[in-house]
């Protein structure tokens, strides 16, 4: 019996599948590499036994304990400063959302003289470095009393966070193509019915992307919360600085990190999985 | 209709005006010539207090709870960094009542706060305790004239510190160093002048070894152009040497790379190597000392800020800060040395035999300045 000779076509699906799961697996050992091993060692930084330094040439520290958790939560405001954050940055996220979707529309829909000029303006809080913006926003706030204020501290984290979530945003309404609205209208929608039902949907995985930025830009806001803020407000970052600056400890500094860091990272996950992107995908005619 | 509106407006605002300006300030009591009796009573009619720091969270935190026991005044302490808070004070330097009333102040936060003149004072004759102090401290800090507007609240001292079980003979000497370096390749590490004392400790102990010492430059207020002019031969020295060495990023990260096994020796603060010791950040067997060419050392002060908005509570928290038994206290929980001449603490990593013989003054701050920018200037990018 003739050996059977596998088809071209099936040939090439094998090497097309062993080159992707090649990728993939790549992928994680590289996201394990670049991600998990910083994290596991701030996670054996923030246990170290304080009785038993983890130094050179131990691999693991011998000893764990939660001392480095316990001198953390005594002997700084961690606690007020989780509050803090974790109430200044749902609001600043808001008010960003507020603020930048009119200003994204039109940005991305209209044309107008000046229009690209504006685009890169709505970068500079992200270009000048954060403390030079901090000291003129400070006075500024401080002439109209909004210093050591709560409101004032959200509208200067909303500062901060608007050039992420508006320049998503006016990407994503530029990207929505014409003719669907054009065939909305002949169709008879106004425009509360254009927005709610195209705009908005089309544009729901950019306003993801600029929400999740915009509250990690809140919530790591240092400058402006410790000019502005301190001593009524602290937040996370302004008590992690003061392990991360020069005079760095870096078991403490652990703990602050991961208190920074694995909320962000759970709703990162959690995001994701409400990131759809169908929606630009229809319309761009691929459903 | 609308010439009435716009009489009306205006008087409305000149009216306003009038009211603005009629009424009287508040002046406020001139704590400098009161007595400490009546500045702890309007202390305590201020009721609370904001103190700033940078490192030592255990110590200042316990501090601030025990002083809201004894007086009643609520002592809140931020923990920032020397520069974000120069930045803050210096940022609410022409408000009329800033948010910070009293801070910890040192390094190259010293000369740009005494030089923009945002402390209260002179309060070396309002304070009790003042007399008892480091009055060398007292008066000059980082080579700083601080004319009595601060008060030292503890000592520190720069000195060698290496693992034993690598460093069999540490060098006593600048010859018995640059042999070892010599001798061990990249296994000496001293961090940026800029971002570190211990680094300016070690920039000026080159200088001293290499362009004639530092005598000349004592009692300078201001740089003179002829003393550095043979400060290139630090450079030269540097930069011959840069390859044996390890430059850090920061006073702390010395002390990373000593526990990671990295390098052996370097130039380290001693708080700073109490504190890792006691946080398990740093094995316990690491050995200080001050080697007897003598290594740069000093301390940090505290001050109550100008435009405090509660002066007499800032006075009252600096002063308890150098009451014997809160520098004893101090002693105990970060190591640092105290300001006080006539307490000893029990947690010293240097004697004071040590300190008195090899300890060795800053130079003064025009020469500090110039020497970490040319630093940068002549060896990092080069």
């Amino acid at each position: 019996m003739a050996q059977q000779v596998k088809p071209h076509y099936r040939i090439v699906e094998q090497r097309r599948r062993a080159f992707r799961t090649t990728l993939v697996v790549f992928f994680i050992l590289v996201q394990l590499v670049w991600i998990g091993v910083p994290m596991l060692m701030a996670v054996l930084w923030s246990l170290v036994n304080p009785d038993y330094p983890w130094s050179y040439p131990q691999v693991f520290p011998s000893h764990l304990s939660f001392y480095q958790w316990n001198y953390v939560f005594k002997f700084t405001d961690i606690v007020r400063a989780i509050a803090t954050s974790y109430s200044v940055a749902p609001s600043a996220t808001f008010l960003t959302f507020l603020l930048a979707l009119p200003t994204a529309y039109i940005l991305g829909r209209r044309k107008f003289p000046g229009r690209e000029a504006i685009k890169i303006l709505i970068l500079l809080p992200i270009i000048m470095p954060g403390m030079v913006v901090a000291l003129f926003l400070s006075r500024v706030f401080s002439f109209i009393g909004l210093d050591q204020n709560f409101f004032g501290l959200i509208l200067g984290h909303t500062l901060m966070a608007m050039p992420y979530m508006l320049r998503i945003l006016t990407t994503s309404f530029e990207a929505i193509p014409q003719d669907i609205i054009d065939a909305a209208e002949n169709l008879g929608a106004g425009s509360f019915v254009k927005f709610t039902e195209i705009f908005i949907p089309m544009v729901l995985p950019g306003l993801f992307a600029g929400t999740i930025f915009s509250f990690i830009t809140s919530l790591e806001e240092f400058n402006l919360t410790f000019v502005m803020g301190t001593p009524t407000f602290e937040t996370i970052p302004t008590i992690l600085f003061a392990f991360l600056g020069y005079h760095f400890i870096r078991t403490n500094a652990a703990v602050v990190a991961l208190i920074l860091m694995i909320p962000n990272i759970t709703m990162l996950f959690i995001a994701e999985r409400f990131l759809k992107t169908q929606y630009l995908a229809a319309a761009l005619g691929k459903m | 209709m609308k010439k009435c509106l716009l009489i009306c407006f205006v008087l409305f605002l000149a009216g306003g005006l009038l009211f603005a300006g009629g009424g009287a300030e508040k002046k406020e009591p001139d704590y400098l010539v009161m007595s400490w009796d009546d500045i702890v009573k309007a202390a305590k009619a201020e009721g609370s207090v904001n103190f700033y720091s940078w490192w030592g969270e255990e110590f200042w935190k316990t501090a601030a709870a025990d002083f809201s026991k004894k007086y009643g005044i609520e002592a809140k302490v931020i923990m920032g960094d020397l520069t974000a808070n120069v930045n803050k004070i210096l940022a609410e330097k022409d408000k009329k009542a800033g948010s910070v009333d009293c801070m910890l102040i040192g390094g190259e936060g010293v000369k740009s706060t005494i030089d923009s003149g945002v402390f209260y004072g002179p309060i070396n004759k309002l304070l009790p305790n003042y007399a008892k102090l480091d009055q060398k401290l007292a008066t000059v800090q980082e080579g700083v004239q601080t004319k009595g507007y601060l008060a030292p609240v503890y000592r520190n001292q720069t000195g060698l510190l290496y693992d034993p079980d690598k460093v069999k003979n540490p060098p006593q000497t600048w010859e018995e160093l640059v042999a070892w370096i010599n001798a061990n390749p990249k296994q000496f590490a001293f961090c940026d002048p800029t971002t570190g004392g211990s680094g300016q400790s070690f920039v000026q102990l080159v200088i001293d070894k290499t362009t004639g010492g530092l005598d000349k430059y004592k009692g300078d207020t201001a740089l003179d152009t002829a003393k550095v002019a043979n400060w290139n031969l630090a450079w030269d020295w540097f930069n011959k040497m840069k390859d044996k060495m390890v430059i850090t990023a920061s006073n702390n990260d010395s002390l990373s790379r000593l526990n990671q096994g990295e390098v052996s020796l370097i130039i380290a603060w001693d708080d700073d190597t109490q504190v890792n010791l006691k946080s398990g950040s740093l094995f316990k067997r690491a050995k200080l000392y001050i080697p007897q060419m003598g290594l740069a050392g000093g301390g940090d002060s505290a001050g109550v800020l100008k435009n405090a908005a509660h002066k007499a509570a800032g006075l009252l928290f600096v002063s308890y800060l150098t009451e014997a038994d809160v520098q004893v206290q101090m002693n105990e929980l970060i190591g640092s040395y105290l300001a006080r001449t006539d307490v000893q603490g029990k947690m010293a990593l240097l004697p004071e035999e040590e300190r008195q013989k090899n300890g060795v003054a800053w130079v003064p701050a025009p020469y500090k300045d110039h020497f970490k920018k040319e630093f940068v200037k002549n060896v990092l990018m080069k």
